[in-house]
């Protein structure tokens, strides 16, 4: 795949990323990577604290709060050239939603007590919000916090909360009130995931692994100070932040290697079918339009809100689900033996079965349908493309 | 061409005494037992199988069958699917005891074919290998030695042979192929057992010069051609009746599952942009089964031809709407069917590997044009 074609002033700082990369990214990690290995926690905060080494572990955090810094375009040249490279994705939960919101909203007390360490990677975040009556229509989520003296006493359940086992802290979404507007009554606070009160139900994915959870708070105690702005105003304060996380899971880096690796697999199968060729090419094609429209976003004033950010995040997602399944496709019956250990560790002694590479991709293929429903559902992208079109 | 066009009160009996069979047995929970087991699948079911008839259902009356035709299984299959049932049912007596029926050596039919009816013996069928993109191209050779043959080569995915009793291997032998009964015991013969994605055993079969007598010859030449013609149509009529039946679960518990949640003040079925993407799933769901029922007749019909044509009709269809079906179901369902312990995503993943099972959608479409247009 070729590069969008970006402003002179950048290649200079591409070719800085691409010489970082070059020198902090062990090979053995980006072959785990690319060939789509599931990585342990040592492997992802081993490229957190490297990053962070760097100073560039939190991109899109202005320079004061210990950020990069960067214009939305540089991170957007960053990612394409992490995904090229094999670079792994670090937990993302503290930086693109936890500590923007902090930055945005939260109190000096919070930014000084928590900011340092979501850098440094001395403690991972985890985000609860969605419960299980309350997931597209997350305004009607329920768990709830109640006011006694300087403390908010929480009770109730969140699910799909992703690395909530690995989680030091949480972002957690609470009801303080009911009234007219369900979106009134939503109080966001900062909870100790060692808190007695805190415990957690892993939910296996359909690849076998364990990434998602259910979250149980049995008046569990926060103290008011680690409320994030005024109570029953979260929902406006996050709105702010989701924004962000869209345009990020757009990922078009993803999508991008993701039909790199799809590519390589079909050149190394010479009797690939006429028609899975075909479709990989169709797959190409879209990916194109989808370079583009990104372009188009970043160049808005306002890129995490552009108008296009859902349609990139529909599409992005759709194209990385195609291209998983092409892929598995392309490995004939050896896509279709399960071999859990493989998927982590790699072929270590033994005689490979099938190619080197194929144990990870059917399970991914799985786990991914994932892509079109977490971080807004593509019904909700279909919908808000079609307010922007049509109006309310 | 005269056939009925749905199933009548005999065949529909055989689908309620499955559901209600299953319904006690196989539940979901039940079956996550069966997975967490040794892979070695549980030979007490295979019995009740055997006791309740489904062993024989489709094979002769003269070895122990029912005596019925492929109707009988069609209707059995889908209950098989939309239960997930993990025994190698589709490997071992539809792939392997449907061709015995009619081809390879009498000796050795009329020995296996009682016991597989009895639920004594479990068969598999080593017919794909590592590198052969099509199923035809054989690399396997079996070298003429003392009477019996010296085997060297590498049979890849081969579906329930982790369990299997018998092995039917297909192999070169000179310049025509060749179909041999082996054990996996017998010297020589490596099995490195594994699980699918959607929990079913398969195994790579590995032949190291292990050696075997006379009386392994199942079918030679022209023979052995047809048999493993029969044995791979077998297999794709299999997965469709199968996949059918995981497509209707499929479609069945998203129904439910729209009715019963609610968001944005009103359920999910309340939706026309909801209500439209229910319709067109179960518009699949119809055809599926349409083009399974009118292959499940065609096994009775004296032309061969149209045979072929039928099951490649329904392979050719039914492999990808099955999935495209499932992974609606796992969209509308929502992050719950991302979780292994939730069925919907195991529809899907039953619906994947039947899909690629003995030829894909493509493969089968080329198989069609040339049997019914004589396109190349």
């Amino acid at each position: 795949m070729s590069d969008v074609p970006v402003a002179d002033e950048l290649g200079g700082f591409r070719a800085e990323v691409q010489r970082f990369l070059v020198s902090a990214l062990p090979p053995e990690l980006a072959a785990r990577t690319k060939a789509g290995h599931t990585l342990s926690r040592d492997e992802l905060m081993f490229w957190h604290r490297t990053l962070h080494g760097r100073g560039w572990v939190a991109p899109g955090w202005p320079t004061e709060h210990g950020g990069a810094g960067w214009s939305i375009l540089q991170r957007h040249i960053y990612d394409e050239e992490a995904a090229r490279a094999g670079a792994p994705s670090i937990i993302p939960m503290a930086l693109t939603i936890v500590g923007p919101l902090l930055i945005a909203h939260g109190t000096d007390a919070q930014r000084t007590k928590y900011l340092p360490r979501i850098l440094d990677g001395s403690e991972i975040w985890c985000q609860a919000w969605s419960e299980p009556e309350a997931g597209s229509d997350l305004a009607s989520l329920r768990c709830h916090a109640e006011r006694i003296g300087d403390e908010y006493v929480v009770n109730g359940t969140k699910i799909w909360t992703t690395f909530a086992q690995w989680a030091d802290r949480c972002m957690l979404l609470a009801r303080t009130a009911t009234g007219d507007r369900q979106q009134f009554g939503i109080t966001i606070l900062l909870i100790d995931m060692k808190d007695p009160g805190v415990s957690i139900r892993p939910l296996p994915s359909l690849d076998g692994m364990h990434v998602l959870n259910q979250v149980y708070f049995d008046n569990v105690r926060v103290l008011v100070s680690d409320r994030v702005g005024p109570e029953d105003e979260g929902w406006g304060l996050l709105k702010s932040t989701v924004g962000h996380e869209r345009i990020l899971n757009a990922d078009v880096g993803r999508a991008r290697a993701l039909l790199d690796r799809l590519i390589r697999t079909v050149q190394a199968n010479p009797g690939a079918q006429p028609g899975l060729r075909s479709r990989v090419a169709r797959a190409a094609i879209r990916l194109r339009s989808l370079e583009v429209l990104v372009m188009r976003a970043l160049d808005s004033p306002d890129p995490a809100n552009a108008s296009g950010a859902s349609i990139i995040k529909l599409l992005g997602t759709e194209l990385q689900q195609e291209a998983s399944w092409l892929m598995s496709e392309a490995l004939g019956l050896y896509g279709l033996p399960y071999l859990p250990d493989v998927m982590q560790n790699g072929w270590q002694n033994e005689i490979p079965i099938g190619p080197d590479d194929a144990a990870t991709v059917t399970p991914f293929y799985l786990f991914w349908r994932k892509a079109s429903i977490s971080a807004g559902t593509s019904e909700i992208m279909r919908n808000l493309i079609a307010q922007q079109v049509l109006g309310r | 061409m005269s056939m009925s066009s749905s199933p009548g009160e005999d065949l529909l009996a055989i689908e309620e005494a499955a559901n209600n069979f299953l319904s006690q047995e196989y539940d979901f929970r039940r079956r996550n037992i069966y997975l967490q087991g040794t892979g070695n699948v549980e030979r007490s079911l295979w019995r009740r199988f055997a006791d309740l008839g489904w062993l024989g259902l489709s094979l002769p009356e003269d070895y122990g069958g029912a005596g019925g035709s492929a109707v009988e299984s069609w209707m059995l299959l889908q209950r098989l699917g939309a239960y997930l049932v993990l025994e190698p049912y589709l490997s071992s007596v539809v792939v392997c005891g449907w061709p015995l029926v009619t081809h390879g050596r009498k000796q050795v039919r009329d020995r296996l074919l009682p016991e597989l009816i009895a639920g004594r013996i479990q068969l598999s069928l080593a017919l794909n290998e590592p590198e052969g993109k099509h199923p035809n191209i054989i690399t396997t050779l079996a070298t003429p030695m003392d009477g019996g043959w010296r085997l060297v080569g590498h049979k890849s995915v081969v579906l329930g042979a982790p369990t299997a009793d018998y092995l039917l291997l297909s192999a070169r032998c000179d310049a025509q192929r060749i179909v041999l009964l082996i054990r996996p015991d017998d010297a020589g013969v490596m099995i490195r057992p594994y699980r699918l994605i959607d929990g079913r055993t398969a195994g790579e079969i590995l032949f190291d010069g292990a050696r075997v007598g006379p009386d392994s010859l199942l079918a030679v030449g022209p023979e052995a051609d047809e048999l493993l013609d029969v044995a791979r149509l077998a297999g794709a009529f299999g997965c469709v009746a199968e996949s059918v039946g995981v497509m209707k679960a499929a479609l069945a518990a998203t129904v439910e599952h729209v009715r019963a949640r609610r968001q944005f003040g009103q359920a999910l079925s309340g939706f026309q942009a909801i209500r439209h993407r229910i319709a067109a799933m179960h518009i699949a769901c119809e055809e599926a089964d349409a083009l399974g029922w009118r292959a499940a007749q065609a096994y009775s019909l004296a032309d061969p031809k149209e045979r072929l044509a039928a099951i490649a009709a329904a392979k050719s269809d039914v492999g990808q709407s099955a999935r495209r079906v499932c992974e609606e179901a796992v969209q509308f369902h929502g992050a719950i069917a991302i979780t292994d312990e939730f069925p919907v995503g195991h529809y899907l993943k039953r619906a994947v590997v039947n899909e690629r099972l003995f030829g894909n959608s493509e493969l089968w479409t080329e198989h069609f044009s040339k049997a019914v247009f004589g396109w190349p």
